[in-house]
């Protein structure tokens, strides 16, 4: 049972990528600010750099406040 | 009289459908896959299913020992399973708001909430260590009153197999008496948003009539999508790190605290207790988001 729940996972992950379910999009400043401010509440976007890949933003709020958005997967994640 | 494991059972469909799902979303159905979350909520799954053999004999123990202790004999006779069924959706209500309001529950039930996706895998996507959270003692009351053990397990299956099929974006909405009824891919929906509105709402398993009777109902409002995650998404695909971060939280925390009144609310206050006064709990952001919306005067 468990090399066939193990073979099962592989499987299906396998077919996720196969199918193309495998994307890194990237990063722009609309959408580094919006997925900080929808991650912290009250927070306003000022500025956001975009790194050369880019694949990370560094988002300042108007109280100076700066936070990074880093990928994970297709989606992102915002770290202080 | 033997009942089947209902879950055991199911196996094979959750599988199917999965893979009905994820081609469906190639086809241009609504949803989206992600191979690398998909393989965390697949291993979650696994590794949840392994300590249930692990734990599996120790609750079941526990059940028996309690069942000891009846108030009443109920016969397994299908009447019995329709009111056991119904009495176990509400204690699983109970569990579920608990699992959200209490940290040392929540460590627990994070696991599931972990993934930005919203697919069937997410179903699978379920804890490690429930045991450690004492999730199964929610079911206590059924075998006091006098429910059979068999009886209890049963419908504890056939609640878990309800509860995969709502996790999908492809059904919208289903007739609107289901819909006031039943907890659906749209309730459920709202249940996993990270957005304020939706915080902490839709608790219900089977039946979203506890959350409109017991006040945490929210409609999903098609103007406001949901953004599936935490509030503070984890930055990890890795299994071991999905199932023991809040742990490792708990414990800096705790660590961290004060005085004991922090220590507790480490432990036991809700997700986002901060002993600096800075909450980020569930209340604390849909109160500033409600501030939000009065126009300035």
């Amino acid at each position: 049972m468990i090399w066939t729940s193990i073979l099962g996972i592989i499987a299906l992950v396998g077919l996720a990528r196969v199918l193309g379910f495998a994307k890194n999009p990237a990063l722009d400043t609309d959408t580094a600010r919006s997925v900080v401010e929808d991650a912290l509440p009250g927070f306003l976007a000022a500025t956001a750099e975009i790194d050369p890949r880019s694949r990370t933003a560094t988002v300042t709020a108007r109280d100076g406040r700066t936070v990074r958005v880093v990928p994970h997967g297709d989606r992102w994640v915002v770290r202080a | 009289m033997t009942l089947p494991d209902p879950v055991a059972l199911a196996t094979p469909a959750f599988i199917a459908l999965v893979l009905i799902e994820m081609v469906a979303v190639r086809l241009g159905a609504r949803g989206d896959y992600d191979w690398r979350d998909t393989f965390t909520s697949l291993t979650m799954g696994f590794g949840s299913t392994m300590a249930a053999v692990v734990f599996g004999a120790t609750i079941v123990g526990a059940y028996g020992a309690a069942a000891r202790f009846h108030l009443l004999a109920i016969p397994v006779t299908w009447w019995a399973g329709a009111l056991c069924f119904v009495l176990d959706d509400l204690l699983y209500y109970v569990f579920h708001r608990s699992a959200h309001r209490v940290r040392w529950f929540w460590a627990s039930h994070v696991i599931h909430h972990s993934s930005q996706h919203y697919n069937l895998t997410t179903a699978l996507r379920q804890t490690w260590t429930g045991f450690l959270s004492f999730s199964f003692a929610f079911r206590l009351p059924l075998l006091l009153i006098g429910f059979d053990v068999r009886l209890v397990l049963f419908v504890a299956g056939i609640n878990l197999i309800y509860q995969f099929w709502v996790h999908t974006e492809a059904v919208r909405r289903l007739p609107a008496r289901l819909e006031w009824l039943l907890n659906t891919p749209s309730h459920h929906r709202v249940h996993h948003g990270s957005n304020p509105r939706y915080l902490d709402r839709n608790y219900g398993g089977v039946f979203i009539v506890w959350d409109r009777l017991f006040g945490t109902f929210e409609a999903e409002d098609d103007a406001e999508p949901v953004r599936y995650g935490l509030v503070h998404n984890l930055a990890s695909f890795n299994p071991l790190v999905t199932a023991t971060h809040e742990w490792v939280a708990i414990a800096r925390d705790f660590a961290a605290a004060r005085s004991w009144r922090a220590r507790w609310m480490a432990v036991a206050g809700p997700p986002g207790w901060r002993a600096d006064g800075e909450h980020s709990t569930a209340d604390a952001i849909r109160a500033a988001w409600v501030a939000r919306q009065v126009p300035a005067e």
